[in-house]
């Protein structure tokens, strides 16, 4: 589904996540090394009830870091010089009992015995490389925005439509600001 | 007006009838969509979205057709009431099969065919579950205790020392890895299988608080497609160490538990998803009725208004023709049925009465110029001219004979040969003359009448009579 879509259903239905659950980013760091920016922070991933019911019945839950380095006062027309969207799953195995989180740009997967333990592993960006600094004008201002997302796409098929019209699925940080400092 | 509204009806019926097949298409990709079809699934919600707005559209039209009817049916125009009749009728036959057919598709689709299969397939899935973690259980329990004697074996304190024993314990026992680490998990020693693998997978939090309250942890753990019995244990003698150990599963328990968590693990989240896929299968099915019986109001109204166009064209045809407007042709429908049979007749029936009329008025103009001629003649005439009809009556009489006879044959006109001369003596002898003449009606007559004008001396008058045929009887004139 095509995202303008998405984003007039959503405001179509506008409805808040009953539970209280939402994601948020708790921790951002942003620190200058020799030729570039690097990134650390914590996202708190609190599931949804349905969220929850549906990671405990085997059903994979994809989340989508997207991160967005870009001028503070821009023209729409000026690109970002930075842009990257991260892919992470969590999936729980009933056999082992235990859940694993996949980093599916690397392909690394790590095991947990808890769920807390799994989505606090799976909100941690240790040390990702940003922008290079020959990448930004200087003397200009920086900002990077970031945004964490439930990816419905990602979910199976008969879940899809019931998580863009239902309740419970909408799980987002929404877009924050944070200086890029020189 | 009436071949407008034909066109206007065929013109609407052609873009809702592409509406229709719009929808239609529409929700063939979406029933594809809900039947695990990738590709279209990403467009289920846009495709739902298209076809609750065509629904919408089409329920649009239908109101307004709605509300029209209603208003044609209150003001009696022409075929309202039997377009009423004919929606309705149509709309009912339409609607109940509909109706019929969805109710027993919904209650197969909400448990007809899960009933049949109700064969306790969790409860199985489970039980093969719990018995994969039972026969690893016995694996884990044998490896724990190993373990714990392991650590209790261990009596060193230097560093280096210790890291020589837990090499050697890793080797005897043929462990994966095998760590030394503190009560916050700290590193003291390390022997892993792999020897470029230098660094040691840190217990997790749980795992530490659990054995920080003095509880062993052991558990399966996968790495890749190889599953392993990760043990942890916090020193029974109270030393501020805790033991880690990877140790391998069997091959075969490895393959079949991998099978046994891939298999239990779809089953899970299909079983989980079967009631998302039965809202989505009944959401589709609704979406299905919803299309069939807005479509069967529609096409009712539709086939209705275009039935009844000719008849309704008909009885304003009808009423026009019995208001003497002779001028009015239908429209022909273009098929050829019975009723453009009917309107074909109407419109041949109203140019032959068209025709007919037209007619009649040329006789008729045609007579009164004979009249008018006749009369200019015979009002020039100097010869007094009387004309009598088959029961001797006087029908008309010219100005001269009036003043031959000194008489308004005005006030005499209609009157019969027998009261002629009731007020009037002149007229009196010259009926009493003409009487016989007259009743002797086929053969013309002539002869001479004298008149006696009382003291202004007498006429003496030749007359002649000659019948002749009208065809509303015989006529004489004198």
């Amino acid at each position: 589904m095509n995202k303008p879509l998405a984003l007039l259903l959503l405001l179509l239905i506008g409805l808040a996540e009953a539970n209280g659950a939402s994601f948020s980013v708790k921790e951002v760091q942003i620190s200058k090394v020799d030729n570039g920016y690097r990134l650390n922070a914590r996202i708190d991933y609190a599931l949804s009830d349905k969220a929850h019911q549906a990671l405990s019945n085997g059903v994979p839950l994809t989340l989508k870091v997207r991160l967005v380095v870009e001028k503070v006062w821009r023209g729409f027309w000026e690109t970002s010089p930075f842009s990257q969207t991260l892919w992470f799953q969590i999936r729980y195995h009933a056999l082992t009992e235990l859940y694993r989180v996949v980093d599916m740009q690397s392909g690394d997967e790590q095991n947990f015995v808890t769920q807390e333990a799994a989505l606090y592993a799976l909100g941690e960006i240790n040390n990702l490389p940003l922008v290079r600094l020959v990448q930004l004008i200087p003397g200009e201002a920086y900002q990077l925005r970031l945004r964490a997302d439930l990816d419905i796409d990602s979910l199976p098929l008969p879940l899809q439509p019931l998580a863009y019209l239902g309740q419970g699925w909408k799980l987002t940080t929404g877009w924050s600001q944070w200086p890029l400092q020189h | 007006m009436a071949s407008s509204t034909l066109s206007r009806l065929r013109l609407g019926g052609l873009s809702v009838g592409l509406l229709l097949i719009l929808l239609l298409v529409s929700l063939h990709l979406m029933s594809s969509a809900v039947q695990n079809s990738a590709e279209l699934s990403r467009y289920f919600v846009p495709l739902l979205i298209f076809n609750l707005a065509g629904m919408f559209v089409l329920f649009v039209l239908i109101t307004y057709n709605s509300i029209r009817l209603i208003r044609q049916y209150l003001r009696h125009s022409a075929g309202s009431r039997l377009t009423l009749r004919m929606v309705l009728i149509f709309a009912f036959i339409a609607l109940t099969p509909v109706g019929v057919v969805y109710y027993y598709s919904f209650s197969f689709l909400q448990g007809g065919i899960d009933s049949w299969f109700d064969v306790k397939i969790d409860q199985a899935m489970e039980d093969a579950r719990e018995l994969g973690q039972a026969s690893l259980d016995l694996n884990q329990r044998v490896w724990l205790k190993y373990t714990e004697q392991q650590l209790l074996s261990i009596a060193d304190t230097s560093e280096s020392a210790l890291s020589l024993t837990i090499a050697r314990l890793r080797q005897q026992s043929g462990a994966l890895e095998l760590s030394l680490s503190d009560l916050s998990g700290q590193i003291i020693a390390y022997s892993n299988a792999v020897a470029d693998e230098l660094v040691p997978a840190k217990p997790d939090d749980y795992i530490l608080q659990r054995l920080r309250e003095g509880n062993s942890y052991v558990g399966l753990a996968r790495d890749k497609d190889e599953l392993m019995i990760r043990v942890a244990v916090a020193d029974p003698l109270g030393r501020a160490m805790i033991i880690q150990g990877l140790y391998p599963a069997s091959e075969r328990v490895s393959v079949l538990s991998e099978k046994l968590e891939q298999a239990y693990n779809r089953y899970k989240e299909l079983s989980f998803l079967r009631q998302s896929l039965k809202r989505n299968f009944s959401l589709t099915l609704f979406l299905v009725l919803i299309f069939a019986v807005l479509s069967a109001v529609w096409a009712a109204f539709f086939s209705a208004r275009r039935l009844v166009a000719p008849i309704a064209n008909i009885a304003a045809g009808t009423k026009a023709v019995a208001g003497g407007d002779y001028d009015r042709q239908l429209p022909v429908p273009r098929r050829a049925d019975e009723l453009a049979f009917l309107v074909a007749s109407f419109n041949a029936m109203t140019r032959r009465i068209r025709q007919a009329r037209d007619q009649a008025d040329r006789s008729q103009r045609e007579v009164e110029g004979q009249r008018a001629y006749l009369e200019t003649v015979l009002a020039r005439l100097s010869s007094g001219v009387l004309t009598f009809d088959a029961q001797r009556k006087l029908r008309t009489a010219n100005p001269a004979a009036g003043k031959i006879l000194g008489v308004n044959m005005n006030q005499v006109a209609g009157a019969s040969i027998a009261n002629l001369g009731q007020d009037s003596s002149v007229l009196r002898q010259f009926a009493e003359g003409l009487e016989a003449p007259l009743r002797e009606m086929q053969n013309e007559w002539r002869g001479e009448l004298t008149l006696l004008f009382g003291g202004e001396g007498r006429k003496v008058l030749i007359c002649r009579t000659t019948p002749f045929a009208q065809p509303n009887g015989r006529m004489l004139s004198v």
